[in-house]
């Protein structure tokens, strides 16, 4: 054991939580007179760490505001039962964003656009969980083969012609569907694709593959068939900017 | 027992269980986030993943620990996908604080500081000032009294990691402390 070694011990030295093994550590220290002295000196450290009142204090009104917040939720606490038998952190991934929408969009939840509104939110907030953090579409695909709702095609939309590179993806429950949520970033705004079976879902596209653009809930909507399927993607750019980029490019969604 | 019996009783014992920690998480909260609406935004998102996990937690156990744990999880998802948003798309975490930060081992000023004269201000600014991941530590042992184990659990990282973290971040914040009471002129008790 050397001195610098011993830095990273001096905490478990001071807190009595060496194990036996450990015992190199002691015996450097009783004969090393700075090891010694820089012992006394974190021994004072935490001590003082631990006598004084160094947390804030939680205030009324963010008290009320938790308490209001948790009982909002509580409605969202049946779907989450329902999802709680997914592998791994999957299921969490859900759940989370359940409980979190429930907050954020109030007001918005009936409509068929609002899962996927909920989810930009989450996602513009920062707190969309990626399943899988990717830049790989054939990655994504495999994901969304193995976990993905049977039945709906795994396929990746590519949006790199039109500026937009690939983040991950996020699988979600959905009301009366596990849905595959893509996430792709130009470096300035996030676009993210649902695609789900067409005789699915109560959003339905012409059957000619001429996407559709429109508003609502504050962001910019692209849909289109594609073949059996239906390719949703929300932004929040303005539509006609929107519109613009996705109409320049010749991408395969 | 009905499902609607079921969920009420679950957000009773839920309740009963992490509502006193809510003032823990906001100090947790407080020492990770730039300003108190995040800190509060922070608790709100952690309270409300814990009762749709709340099925996971294992009775009898730290309740408080196991909320720090979501929290810390819930900061480090939002901190990555918040990078995203500004289109980041380099999501590792940051590196390892730079040595610079730390007060070098050949500076031997054996002069100790009467600790007990620093203001609490002072104490928490220059925690504040430490790099996150030695910040934490701190906070889950010394101010939430978690146990190394607990600690690392909430920080996702071997116990061992916690306890070099917490010697290196004592460390840092004692050398800190020094550094503004001498700037005060307290010195070591008959010095």
């Amino acid at each position: 054991m050397t001195c610098e070694e011993y830095l990273d011990y001096v905490a478990g030295d001071v807190d009595g939580t060496l194990g036996e093994g450990e015992a190199s550590v002691r015996s450097h220290v009783a004969g090393c007179a700075r090891c010694r002295l820089e012992r006394e000196r974190q021994q004072a450290m935490r001590d003082l760490l631990r006598s004084r009142q160094l947390s804030p204090e939680l205030p009324t009104e963010v008290r009320s505001r938790l308490l209001a917040s948790l009982q909002e939720s509580h409605a969202g606490g049946r779907r989450a039962v329902r999802a709680r038998r997914w592998i791994g952190g999957i299921g969490a991934t859900a759940l989370a964003a359940a409980a979190i929408a429930v907050v954020i969009v109030a007001g918005s939840r009936s409509g068929p656009l609002s899962p996927l509104i909920r989810e930009y939110h989450l996602a513009s907030h920062g707190a969309l969980k990626m399943t899988l953090a990717t830049g790989s579409r054939k990655d994504l695909e495999d994901l969304y083969g193995k976990y993905g709702d049977e039945g709906i095609a795994a396929h990746v939309v590519d949006l790199s012609p039109a500026g937009f590179q690939l983040v991950g993806g996020a699988l979600e429950e959905f009301p009366g569907r596990r849905a595959r949520i893509t996430v792709y970033t130009d470096g300035e705004h996030l676009v993210l694709c649902d695609y789900f079976r067409a005789d699915h879902a109560e959003i339905d596209a012409p059957a000619d593959g001429e996407p559709q653009f429109f508003r609502e809930g504050g962001l910019s909507f692209r849909v289109r068939r594609v073949g059996d399927h239906i390719c949703i993607l929300v932004t929040r750019m303005p539509i006609e900017v929107f519109r613009r980029r996705m109409g320049d490019a010749s991408h395969s969604g | 027992m009905s499902r609607e019996d079921d969920v009420r009783a679950t957000r009773d014992v839920f309740e009963a269980e992490a509502l006193p920690h809510l003032h823990h998480l906001y100090g947790a909260a407080s020492y990770l986030c730039a300003d108190p609406h995040r800190a509060a935004d922070l608790v709100q998102e952690t309270m409300l993943r814990a009762f749709r996990f709340f099925h996971l937690f294992e009775p009898g156990t730290n309740c408080r620990a196991w909320l720090l744990t979501i929290l810390h999880n819930t900061f480090r998802n939002q901190y990555r996908a918040s990078r995203l948003e500004r289109g980041q798309v380099d999501i590792d975490e940051p590196g390892p604080a730079s040595e610079a930060t730390e007060a070098s081992l050949s500076e031997t000023n054996p002069e100790t500081i009467v600790l007990s004269e620093m203001m609490d201000q002072e104490i928490v600014d220059a925690l504040r000032e430490l790099p996150e991941e030695f910040r934490s530590a701190i906070v889950l042992v010394d101010l939430q009294e978690l146990s190394y184990e607990e600690g690392a659990r909430a920080l996702g990282c071997p116990v061992g990691t916690v306890r070099s973290r917490l010697s290196r971040g004592r460390r840092m914040l004692e050398r800190k402390l020094a550094a503004y009471a001498r700037e005060r002129g307290i010195r070591r008790r008959g010095a």
